[in-house]
């Protein structure tokens, strides 16, 4: 096979934007420390949505939701949003979200992540 | 349906005006003979539904009965989700298409929400044991799977609960709230149009 006919496949594969919808692949954990309110723990709720879109991997988007409620006085805590990640090429990219325990601290995280072309 | 503005196709049909629409193009034939081509402008979309498009009038179409007469609006049915959205949005401002493009967002993480809460209160998920301090890492799911994580901590620090993972296909509301802003999403891309992440986004890598 002449080498001029494998330049195509070549640029097939070097230049996948070209061709299709390339998206990255997201990974998320959760990370929970303690939030007690007089010696009885707290009630947690957790939801995370990876949303990405775009063409030719320009998004990774996450969309996520928490909140703690706690007996007694210490009341309850809350949070959402969107975390946008970079998604460049053979990068990883990720971020954590600090969630609050009514009582006082930080009792956990949220981490996002995301990497590029499934690598 | 827009009621001031939905008739029937029926209707349309028994006043005598024949039509053809197509994407992008409304194409009207009066009874009379005369006839005309107009591009089909976003703004003339009066009334929308997944189901069925109401398209008005277009004003220039001209008419020998009476040169003020404005046929009625035409029913297509069954128009693609690419048609309904593109004059849906077409009209918009781009400020007015990021408010819808949050508006969605965040409507569709509400739906997502509220059936997730309906499964974990039927008693649906999986349990959990955490000893205190032990990470949760969800088992990996398909692309756009939504993960949701309900617990309870006891005294001693153990954290006892259950998580869920469905798609947005099981919830057809957020389903279609999703769809129709990833299609917005998109469209401002191809478009070239600022972007709707503020920033972080960056267009053709």
């Amino acid at each position: 096979m002449k080498l001029s006919s494998l330049l195509p496949l070549a640029c097939i594969a070097l230049v996948p934007n070209a061709l299709a919808e390339i998206q990255c692949t997201e990974f998320a954990g959760v990370s929970l420390g303690t939030c007690m309110c007089e010696g009885e723990g707290c009630e947690y709720s957790v939801t995370y949505w990876p949303t990405s879109f775009g063409w030719n991997c320009g998004n990774c988007r996450w969309n996520y939701d928490w909140s703690v409620v706690c007996p007694f006085e210490c009341g309850a805590a809350f949070g959402g949003g969107v975390v946008d990640l970079e998604c460049d090429p053979h990068q990883r990219g990720g971020k954590d979200i600090a969630m609050s325990c009514p009582a006082g601290g930080i009792f956990g995280h949220i981490n996002f992540g995301c990497s590029y072309c499934g690598s | 349906m827009n009621a001031k503005f939905g008739v029937p196709l029926a209707a349309a049909i028994a006043l005598g005006v024949g039509v053809l629409c197509n994407v992008g193009q409304y194409r009207s034939t009066s009874t009379s003979g005369s006839s005309a081509v107009t591009p089909l402008a976003p703004g003339h979309v009066v009334a929308l539904e997944r189901d069925r498009l109401v398209v008005p009038p277009i004003l220039e179409i001209r008419s020998t009965a009476a040169d003020d007469a404005v046929p009625p609006p035409v029913e297509v049915a069954a128009p693609d989700l690419d048609t309904v959205l593109t004059l849906k949005y077409g009209a918009m401002t781009v400020e007015e298409r990021v408010r819808e493009f949050r508006r969605l967002e965040a409507d569709c993480m509400k739906s997502l929400k509220a059936e997730l809460q309906v499964r974990f209160d039927r008693g649906e998920g999986q349990a959990v044991v955490l000893p205190a301090g032990t990470p949760f890492q969800a088992p990996a799911v398909p692309k756009h799977w939504a993960t949701s994580f309900r617990a309870k901590q006891s005294a001693d620090g153990t954290v006892h609960g259950r998580y869920l993972q469905i798609s947005p296909e099981e919830v057809p509301a957020a389903f279609e709230l999703y769809e129709e802003r990833n299609w917005l999403a998109q469209k401002f891309d191809r478009d070239g149009q600022q972007s709707l992440l503020e920033g972080s986004y960056k267009r053709d890598r």
